[in-house]
């Protein structure tokens, strides 16, 4: 049974051609899944990186967000592909009949799946593990080939996830699709120099990309990009620019590159979009910092300048420090009580607790906005950007609470809150809002410095703006400077001035002056 | 010492020298009149009326400070319904590193300039009510102009209420003495003056304490801080029951060392102890007057409302 199975397997068309010492690989898995392989005595044993799976009618074979690693390849039956969108109705993919395959991009990029697969008839799928699957990818030439032909077919459904086109129409994205290009860089690989000029958009399929600028050994590394996230949008909203930084690979790295001509060709609604959207990315894009574009203005005088003295200080890593004096400090818990009323899920972003700098006076415990963001680094949605202020901050349209970054983040700033159990904002009562006594008759606020709450249950199913579907672990939190208000309330409403945004220089000034 | 409590800065300097400047014309109205404090003759009518209408004036200004906390705790403030996107916010912020990099290049000269078109691009993204921006000299270099941009904070900070709140009560706190003169004819006059000196009192005990006090107790905590102490306490007694259920238990050749090592653990905690209470005690001192100010505060608005309503029907 298993011998035919794999049979199938390997007579499909993906398989054709395909290096036998490979082939025999694929054999050998899905012998050790059998139980049928000799192992030498003395070797552990392991789970076989082929399976066979049957799944019935009506079955989800992997649903949009999940973190699946496997290659699918259909032996029998059928299973159709739907991508949720948020506002709009769902995208259908298209239908995969036997000898065909798809989870390509999760397989490839370990990128959470792009829609939701489920078949519609009895069916038969061969799973193939990620470890197997790049192997062949990395070895064979054919098998690389017919992967990466695929790829650009369904290219759609992974450009309608990205940020950049997830607003546009079927016949844009097809528009876009035909044009775009595959490009494979290797580790330290530039991808685009500064002060070239730019005329594509890159979406990273694979691997990871730093934006970085400066010449010299250890040139300043603005911005990370990884799977999904897309650079190069300045060309979209300012045609003629050249590149402003330099972009290099970090590792192996795939992207998808979709060149000027191919958006000019879009009609003028579908443009507009997309500029739109270019511009929302641009807008809270460090690299767009420097308007003329050329690497020259990010390396003269500027304000990246200023946010690199900033971020070479030993802790503060950028923008301007949170810092209480202690000796002003009367401890009445206004300023996380202040932080708890101005966001509505009523979880304060501020912790008191943090690192005395000098004496009597504590950097608390916010974001740094570090030089080179581990968060970001962690975050596989492309959900962490930075501002052109150097402030690291939340795309909550593609955050799926994952906590990524809450592991990535070596300061433990940012915390994860369970959205189905996340405490309603305080009632607006009168009573509540009396001095001492008002507590009384508080709500079901999270008084300060209580945990926060975050069980294993399941957690409720949730379509983000980006598309995808997908179990929302949590939204992460951490200090948004108040975001479109026009205080930061925990400065606002300190009674003895007793908490402050300071310049770091100022905040450093004494420990040189004794140097 | 906090000394910011009581030195507000700005405009408000001078809207606290102006109070303090009606106190004391006051109180020259009065040696003029040459009635006592207090008196009640036909002569003095003006007085009081004019010195009752400043005190009540000054109570409702002082009421506003609690007014103003719980309205930002109630999100009813004007200032959240100022609230813009987050993208509005990022698009000026990106446009204003523009400007300040063209200020630096300076090609846009002279901190006017600078100023007005920070402005200009403020209401181009319709942030003006979020942002405010200044133009100033940049210290790394002779005419060079650096943008300075930040949040608006229409009300002021709670901070600069507070020293207001300071100041207009010790005024308030003369006029009432001038207005009344610490009669207490009647029952009304009595709970006056006592809930006033109640009020007055724990005000002043507490602008004391919230100079002073963060000052001690963080020279106190240099070597303690309270929430260590708190939780070394309960360390210590944990250890301490164990070394007491150790030494029940303890054979006769045991028994010297375990009652040493009690005796040890009992010293270490009680110190551990001591230093928490004082530390302790130094927090409370900065949170317990307002168990009094604030219920007596409530007390004597609604005790003024009925003297205001008293003397008007009678």
């Amino acid at each position: 049974m298993a011998h035919a199975r794999i049979d199938d397997l390997l007579a499909t068309p993906l398989f054709a051609d395909v290096d036998a010492k490979l082939l025999d690989g694929v054999r050998k898995e899905a012998a050790i899944t059998d139980g049928t392989f000799a192992w030498t005595p003395g070797t552990a044993p392991r789970p076989g990186f082929v399976r066979f799976v049957e799944v019935e009618p009506g079955t989800a074979v992997i649903a949009q967000g999940d973190r699946t690693t496997e290659l699918f390849v259909v032996l029998r039956g059928r299973v159709d592909a739907v991508a949720a969108r948020a506002r709009r109705s769902p995208y259908e993919h298209r239908g995969y009949g036997p000898g065909e395959w798809f989870g390509e991009v999760s397989a490839h990029s370990h990128h959470p799946a792009l829609a939701t697969f489920r078949a519609t008839a009895p069916t038969l799928l061969a799973a193939i593990e990620a470890r197997l699957f790049t192997k062949l990818y990395a070895e064979d030439d054919t098998f690389r080939a017919r992967i990466d032909t695929g790829y650009i077919d369904q290219l759609g459904l992974h450009l309608r996830a990205s940020p950049l086109c997830r607003d546009l129409d079927d016949d844009a994205i097809a528009t876009l699709q035909r044009g775009a290009e595959l490009r494979s860089v290797e580790e330290n690989e530039v991808i685009a120099e500064a002060g070239a000029p730019a005329d594509a958009v890159f979406l990273v399929r694979a691997g990871a990309v730093a934006c970085e600028v400066g010449d010299g050994p250890k040139p300043r590394v603005l911005a990370f990009y990884k799977g999904n996230a897309t650079f190069g949008e300045h060309a979209i909203t300012s045609p003629g620019r050249t590149w402003p930084a330099t972009f290099r690979a970090l590792t192996r790295t795939a992207l998808v590159v979709i060149p000027q001509r191919q958006w000019a060709q879009l009609g003028a609604p579908a443009q507009g979009e997309l500029v739109r959207a270019a511009n929302r990315l641009v807008g809270t894009d460090v690299v767009d910092a420097a308007r003329h574009g050329s690497a020259q203005d990010l390396g003269s005088r500027s304000l990246l300048d200023e946010l690199f003295v900033m971020v070479e200080r030993e802790s503060v890593k950028g923008g301007r420090a949170l810092v209480i004096n202690r000796t002003k400090c009367v401890r009445c818990n206004l300023c996380v009580e202040s932080c708890t009323h101005v966001h509505d899920d009523a979880v304060p972003r501020l912790s008191k607790v943090g690192t005395p700098v000098v004496t009597d006076e504590v950097l608390v415990t916010a974001c740094y906005h570090c030089e080179v963001p581990q968060c970001m680094l962690s975050c596989d949605y492309a959900a962490i950007r930075r501002d052109p202020q150097g402030r690291i901050r939340f795309e909550y349209d593609n955050c799926v609470g994952c906590a990524g970054c809450i592991d990535g983040c070596p300061y433990g700033v940012i915390r994860l809150v369970d959205p189905g159990t996340a405490p309603a904002p305080q009632p607006a009562s009168f009573l509540a809002s009396l001095p001492l006594i008002g507590r009384l008759f508080a709500g079901r606020g999270v008084p300060a410095g209580a945990p926060l709450p975050l069980d294993g249950a399941e957690k409720p199913r949730t379509a983000g703006a980006g598309g995808k579907l997908t179990a929302v672990a949590g939204k992460t939190l951490k200090c948004d400077l108040c975001a479109g208000l026009p205080f930061e309330a925990c400065v606002y409403n300190c009674p003895t001035t007793a908490i402050t945004r300071r310049e770091p220089q100022s905040l450093f000034a004494p420990r040189e002056a004794r140097r | 010492m906090n000394h910011a409590l009581w030195l507000p800065g700005g405009r408000r300097n001078g809207f606290i020298a102006a109070t303090l400047l009606a106190v004391v014309l006051l109180f020259v109205w009065s040696a003029a009149t040459g009635e006592p404090f207090g008196s009640r003759s036909r002569g003095n009518t003006a007085f009081l009326l004019a010195s009752g209408w400043l005190a009540v004036a000054c109570y409702v200004a002082l009421a506003l400070y609690a007014v103003r906390r719980a309205a930002h705790r109630l999100r009813l403030s004007p200032e959240f319904r100022w609230q813009v996107p987050l993208t509005a916010l990022e698009r000026a912020q990106s446009a204003l590193a523009e400007l300040q990099d063209r200020a630096l290049r300076q090609q846009v000269q002279g901190s006017a300039a600078v100023h007005r078109e920070a402005t200009a691009i403020l209401r181009q993204f319709g942030v003006q009510r979020v942002l405010a921006v200044r133009a100033e000299p940049d210290p790394r270099a002779v005419g060079l102009v650096r943008l300075v941009v930040e949040k608006r904070q229409p009300l002021g900070r709670l901070a600069v209420w507070l020293t207001v709140h300071v100041w207009l009560g010790i005024a308030a706190a003369l006029v009432v003495f001038a207005h009344g003169g610490l009669r207490s004819a009647s029952w009304l006059g009595l709970l006056l003056n006592g809930f006033s000196a109640a009020v007055i009192a724990t005000g002043v005990l507490g602008a004391l304490l919230w100079t002073a006090g963060p000052t001690w107790l963080t020279r106190a905590e240099r070597e303690l801080s309270v929430e260590k102490a708190f939780a070394l306490r309960g360390h210590y007694d944990r250890k301490v029951a164990a070394a007491a259920a150790a030494l029940r238990s303890a054979s006769d050749a045991e028994r010297e060392r375990r009652q040493r090592e009690l005796a040890t653990l009992t010293g270490q905690r009680d110190r551990v102890a001591a230093a928490w209470r004082r530390l302790n005690l130094l927090r409370e001192s900065m949170r317990v007057w307002r168990l009094v100010h604030v219920p007596c505060s409530i007390v004597l608005l609604a005790l003024v409302a009925v003297h205001v309503l008293a003397v008007w029907y009678y």
